[in-house]
């Protein structure tokens, strides 16, 4: 070894020295090497050297990853230049890999994340080598070798599956797959016959390749029949494999990390996931995706579900103690499930769903030993774990096989028609009756709940089916009130559910329903935490009935107060809910207990909060508290009387709350003030009040949780504009001001909160149309500079840059003449109509194209029109023909939905409420419905309409909203020309990094505003017709300058323009109508 | 700042390495233990600084070697390269600062690709400051890694030796560690609301109980 070698080695062995000076000398001649040329090949050369210490290895491999990391990574915000010339980085390129097969694994490691690194940017256009070497490697039948060319392989082909089909980015794929599958295949095939531990790793490497190639859109290699052939073989025998005593966990929590079953589970997704590609097809579908349908469907889809439903049967011989992989297990139920919906699967499992049902799902779905465990340790997560808490609507990576199995049930009951939900029943019946005649001593409860649980996943089905419906009486008199007096918690939990679940039936003597309920009652005081919080929660339905009603009105006070103290016990979002359903019910009753009850639950939260005397754990607690405040404000929002004591009472709480020193309060205390604010649509004196200290909090110490502050900012503004701009000489107005400057003159604000203060100066410019002429030059300087800031401190976002050329717009609109001037002296006009341009595709949205037609027909419609546009009228007027044909499209569509829904009315499909919980739910106003909703299982005991569909045919997707909105959104690409080519996906970059929870997103398309869909704000804009606008400006602007029509129009256009003005009196008509049938429904509900 | 070399000693050394964004408090926190001082001016660590502890347990001294490595990159060092032969781990973030917490997925696969599996501790520093961002029930990333998680207070001394209790009955094998004298920190500046550590720690409690997505499809 040379000097220089072993210089480098003994500064980096210092470099792990305790003594600081030994450290610090050690860093420094690090530093001074690395500008050496070649040191990074030294580095290299030393990792692969066998023969140091590991822990001095491991210390250059690390920093030789820094350097690459900071090479190839632009992301890395460092200025500090690069050590790697373009030759040595080659070299480390090219010699990785095989560094990589012999290195110790900690070194490994690091090697990995730096081939990742290299690949995601240089594969395969430009790293050619990787493919042959990793081929060299996996084919040479040496376990080290393979595990080096696999994890090559598979890092390199990691960023594929992300990319969308028909996107060029895709194209290199479909030759690495061409040559590399083949090898692939037979090497899958060799590992069969190894047992090794290394084979299951090596086996999923395998697997997850063929994942990340065909997650968005199968390869044409792989859907030639012979091809695929070889490649099921091999997942089938996967499947079929067992999984010996020695080889298996030793207990349930280290199923998750056992080499084999993940490689099952890996392959069992596979299964799914090809289903799930192959069963649909659409036109806009590539070639290979038909081809894939033509191939898996009729011969496949069948025998895979053979091969699943053996394993299925002979898991509990196959798999020692039951110990079983849980997603595996769920993979295996989601198989089933998605093939009740596919006519070709559907017909080869008909025959066998009965026995499916009965063997395999409903004892997946029955109380088990694990079930028992939680009730007793932790009552709490026994309540959260159940298919009936409002908690587990949870995304599908949190999905048990219970779960699975109970959607299972009710896709079998419902999707193919009467008959199977017959079969079904007959089965509950059956058990129901056997343990009724069975001696006590052989009654099984876990058959009994786990039945009890069927049934309540039903219920919808049974209150509307002959002969179920007249018999459900009988049935809980029989076989369900007994059990709330089961010795068994989870009995007496389960039938709670039950009864609840089944309210609205009727009885034929009320005293059935009468004693029942009292049982309830006194479960409110049951020992089991669970059964007391199920009692209280199931109040929210029981009461709705009219005995249940009269029954509890004398005793109202008093069960209020005990479901509090539960509360307090459990913290339960079910509760709230049922206390919310008792002041809805008792509206009138509560409402003088309404003031008496906020007046103790303010003071006890005054108290608690101010003195910090009282122990916590005796009241409710204080969250709660806050919610409980809103359901009130909410139910008595129809009574004036009573919400303005409300708010007298609840103002205090407020005042203070809404300071700096309860923080975590502040989001619920904004939405106490947003409640406010809304209801009465007028802003009283007492909430004027705490406008000034809101402003206040926002200053001091809550920039980044202007989201709050947003609704009660935009109710102030809107439902006050009077007060607003003239209390105290505009004090309010400069308040505001305030705000947004703060947030968009600091460029280190997150855009996504620059956004929300955006959205309030956009209020007041709309709201105070005419009366604020002074603040547009202090808002357009503070807008233009940060849009047009390219500095890499300035925070910026996609959605962002087009709030802020909106406020822009939004400006023009109020007044072309003070922005267009203002612009004009400032030089800003290139630069931002540029900006503007270049942004063009992301205003997607409806409101996004209305605000820039409006925009652009204001400057037109100006007299004289600025010269500026004048000269790029034949930009900005094609771009306005554009955007307001893309609105027409979108208002095609919504009327084409409402006629057809209204048709649905008309079919008697569907009742006007129904239509009318649709609406609310698509504005986002559903909870305003909810009693709606409840009410409507009461009164509607029509005939369920059992699906007939042909058993070849596929049920209807789930989603309609979803298909509505891929068709709306397939309708539009059309028309957008300057889109065409496809969205511009950047790839999120998928390294290995973990993301934190919450975050992760698979397959991101570049859809801006997607949480807006549907919580516009009001906006006096909504009363503007875009059309009638533009086609007024754009006879303003000819008139004015015809010399321009031949340059700015071109003849498809200008007969466009002819069609469009001469329908305008035909849309005027409609749209006064649309308003006066709205204005009816308005009334109509306000009556209700 | 002095630093000893260790001899063979007859109690445990341990390497602790502990990281997390800039301006979390990592340097704040180990000087809190007596042979530092609170320092309320932040001076960013440069590459990194050890600081020798020693607890005093029912099953003897324990010295933890605390690795105080650079939060910053522009002052890293070596960054990762410190971490080689951690035997336990510190990820700290600041509960006022979101990015903080976000970036600890970060931390800990850097660590776990030098480390491998070594306990970790995740600690949410500043949980005295009225300004909240992250809350309890926003904090679970450590449960798909099995960390342990506290919230801490550098500044009021809260929960300081929680965190070296878990990784000391980690390394021993002994559940029943606990301290037999508390170390002797620097008077607190400030007190954390107990009614409000009490609310934070339930909901802690409430959120470890969700379950744990599945993910070992991640996995290279």
């Amino acid at each position: 070894m040379d000097n220089l070698i072993l210089q480098i080695i003994n500064a980096f062995r210092n470099t792990l020295h305790m003594n600081v000076d030994v450290r610090k000398n050690a860093e420094a001649t690090i530093e001074n090497l690395k500008k050496e040329s070649g040191y990074s090949r030294v580095l290299l050369k030393i990792i692969a050297s066998n023969e140091i210490e590991i822990s001095t290895r491991q210390a250059v491999a690390i920093y030789l990853k820094n350097m690459v990391l900071h090479k190839w990574n632009k992301s890395t915000t460092e200025t500090e230049e690069t050590y790697i010339t373009k030759e040595d980085g080659e070299f480390i390129r090219e010699n990785l890999i095989d560094a990589l097969v012999h290195c110790d694994h900690l070194v490994q490691n690091q090697i990995e994340y730096m081939i990742g690194t290299i690949a995601d940017k240089e594969f395969p256009t430009t790293w050619t080598s990787l493919m042959p070497k990793s081929i060299q490697l996996i084919t040479s039948q040496d376990i080290k070798n393979m595990m080096a060319g696999l994890t090559t392989f598979q890092l390199a082909i990691r960023r594929f599956q992300y990319i969308p089909s028909g996107n060029k980015k895709r194209e290199p794929l479909f030759k690495v797959v061409e040559e590399s599958f083949p090898l692939l295949l037979q090497v899958f095939q060799l590992l069969g016959n190894v047992q090794s531990t290394e084979s299951a790793i090596l086996q999923r490497k395998i697997c997850k390749i063929y994942i990340y190639t065909i997650n968005f859109e199968i390869p044409k290699l792989l859907v030639q029949p012979e091809v695929f052939q070889a490649w099921f073989k091999e997942f089938g025998r996967i499947i079929q494999r067992g999984i010996s005593p020695q080889e298996n966990s030793k207990d349930f929590d280290g199923l998750f990390r056992n080499p084999w079953w993940i490689l099952k589970k890996t392959t069992s997704r596979i299964l799914n996931i090809v289903l799930r590609r192959a069963a649909v097809t659409r036109k806009a579908d590539h070639k290979t995706s038909r081809d894939l349908h033509k191939l898996f469907m009729p011969k496949y889809s069948i025998e895979v579900m053979q091969l699943l439903l053996t394993e299925l049967e002979q898991r509990n011989q196959k798999y020692n103690n039951n110990l079983i992989n849980q997603g595996y297990l769920r993979h295996l139920i989601e198989y089933f499930a998605m093939s009740i919906n596919f006519g070709i699967t559907w017909c080869a499992f008909k025959p066998k769903l009965q026995a499916f049902f009965e063997t395999i799902v409903f004892p997946l779905i029955c109380y088990d030993d694990r079930d028992q465990e939680l009730f007793e340790s932790d009552p709490q997560e026994f309540m959260r774990a159940q298919i009936d808490s409002s908690s587990s609507h949870m995304s599908k990576k949190f999905y048990t096989p219970r779960l699975e199995s109970v959607n299972f049930v009710i896709d079998a009951a419902s999707k193919r028609g009467r008959q199977y939900f017959d079969s079904i029943m007959q089965f509950c019946i059956q058990k129901l009756n056997e343990y009724q005649q069975q001696p006590l001593e052989q009654r099984q409860p876990r058959i009994k709940e786990g039945i009890f649980t069927v049934l309540t996943v039903l219920s919808t089905f049974l209150i509307n089916t002959s002969p179920y419906k007249s018999n459900l009486e009988q049935m809980l008199i029989l076989h369900v009130f007994p059990e709330l007096q089961s010795p068994l918690g989870f009995m007496r939990y389960r039938a709670l559910t039950v009864f609840s679940e089944f309210y609205s039936i009727k009885y034929t003597d009320p005293s059935f329903f009468r004693n029942a309920l009292h049982l309830v009652l006194n479960l409110m005081g049951d020992k089991e935490l669970a059964v007391r919080t199920r009692a209280g929660s199931s109040l929210c339905n029981l009461v709705l009935v009219p005995t249940g009603t009269n029954e509890i009105r004398p005793i109202l006070p008093q069960i209020l107060d005990k479901i509090f103290v539960l509360l307090g016990e459990s913290e339960s979002d079910e509760l709230i809910l049922t206390i919310e359903s008792i002041i809805n019910k008792f509206k009138e009753e509560v409402a003088p207990y309404a003031l008496d009850l906020a007046q103790k639950l303010t003071e006890s939260f005054i108290q608690l909060a101010e003195a910090e005397k009282e122990d916590p754990e005796s009241g409710v607690g204080s969250q709660e508290c806050l919610k409980v405040l809103m359901v009130l404000l909410k139910a008595m929002r129809n009574i004036p009387r009573i919400f303005n004591q409300l708010e007298t009472i609840i103002m205090p709480v407020l005042k203070l709350l809404i300071t700096e020193d309860h923080f975590f309060y502040l989001e619920d205390a904004l939405i106490v003030l947003t409640y406010l604010t809304y209801y009465p649509k007028k802003i009283s004196e007492l909430s004027w009040q705490m406008f000034p200290q809101m402003m206040h909090v926002f200053d001091a110490c809550a920039c980044d949780l202007i989201s709050s502050f947003l609704s009660p900012i935009d109710n102030y503004i809107s439902y006050g504009t009077e007060t607003f701009l003239y209390h105290n000489n505009g004090e309010f107005l400069q308040l505001i001001i305030k705000l947004y400057k703060k947030m968009i003159d600091d460029v280190h604000m997150e855009p996504i909160d620059c956004s929300d203060a955006c959205k309030i100066m956009e209020s007041v410019i709309q709201r105070c149309m005419g009366k604020v002429d002074g603040i547009i030059p202090i808002v357009l300087e503070s807008t233009c500079k940060r849009l047009l800031n390219t500095s890499k401190d300035n925070l910026m976002s996609k959605e962002f840059s087009v709030y802020l050329l909106e406020i822009i717009a939004n400006c023009l609109i109020y007044n072309p003449y003070i922005t267009v001037d203002y612009l004009t002296q400032n030089n800003l006009i290139q630069p931002v109509f540029n900006k503007w341009f270049a942004s063009i595709k992301r205003f997607q949205r409806f409101y996004d194209k209305k605000l820039t037609v409006l925009a652009f027909s204001a400057i037109l419609s100006m007299n004289p029109v600025p010269a500026f546009a004048v000269y790029g009228s034949n930009v900005i007027i094609p771009m306005m023909m554009t955007y307001t044909s893309d609105m027409m499209v979108i208002e095609e569509n919504l009327d084409k939905a409402d006629r057809e829904r209204e048709e649905r009315i008309k079919a008697g499909k569907a009742t006007e409420e129904d239509i009318e919980i649709e609406r609310a739910k698509t504005m986002g106003e559903d909870d305003e419905y909810e009693e709606d909703v409840n009410l409507l299982q009461q009164v509607d005991n029509d005939e369920f309409e059992w699906q007939q569909i042909a058993d070849n045919e596929d049920c209807e997707p789930d989603d309609e909203h979803e298909m509505f909105m891929d068709d709306l959104e397939n309708a539009t690409k059309v028309t957008k020309h300057f889109m065409e080519g496809g969205y511009d996906v950047e790839l999120e970059d998928s390294g290995s990094e973990a993301e934190v929870e919450g975050d992760i997103e698979g397959d991101e398309d570049e859809e801006l505003f997607e949480s807006e869909q549907y919580t516009e704000f009001e906006s006096p804009l909504d009363e503007v017709d875009g059309l009638e606008i533009m086609i007024k400006s754009l006879q303003n602007f000819f008139t004015l300058n015809p010399q321009q029509l031949a340059t700015a129009m071109s003849p498809e256009n200008q007969a466009k323009l002819q069609e469009y003005s001469n329908g305008l009196p035909a849309r005027q008509e409609k749209i006064r109508l649309e308003k006066l049938k709205e204005k009816e429904e308005e009334e109509k509900r306000n009556r209700k | 700042m002095a630093e000893t070399i260790p001899v063979a000693q007859d109690f445990p050394t341990v390497k602790l390495v502990l990281v997390g964004d800039g301006g979390v408090g990592k340097t704040t926190f180990v000087q809190r233990h007596i042979t530092g001082e609170f320092e309320s001016r932040y001076i960013p660590t440069l590459g990194v600084a050890v600081h020798p502890l020693v607890f005093y347990t029912n099953f003897g001294k324990i010295l933890f070697n605390i690795w105080d490595t650079a939060g910053q990159e522009k002052f890293g060092g070596l960054r990762d390269g410190y971490y080689i032969q951690g035997q336990c781990a510190i990820i700290m973030f600041d509960v006022t600062s979101r990015n903080s917490y976000k970036h600890c997925p970060n931390w800990h696969s850097d660590l776990t690709r030098v480390c491998e599996s070594i306990p970790i501790v995740l600690c949410g520093n500043k949980v005295d400051v009225k300004e909240r961002k992250v809350k309890p029930s926003q904090i679970n990333f450590h449960r798909r890694f099995n960390l342990s998680y506290y919230d801490i207070s550098a500044k009021s001394n809260y929960n300081f030796e929680k965190p070296f209790i878990w990784l000391a009955s980690k390394l021993t094998g002994q559940k029943n560690l606990e301290l037999v004298q508390q170390p002797t920190l620097l008077p607190p500046e400030t007190v954390v609301d107990p009614n409000l550590m009490k609310q934070y720690s339930d909901q802690m409690a409430q959120v470890a109980t969700l379950p744990i997505p599945d993910d070992d499809d991640d996995q290279i």
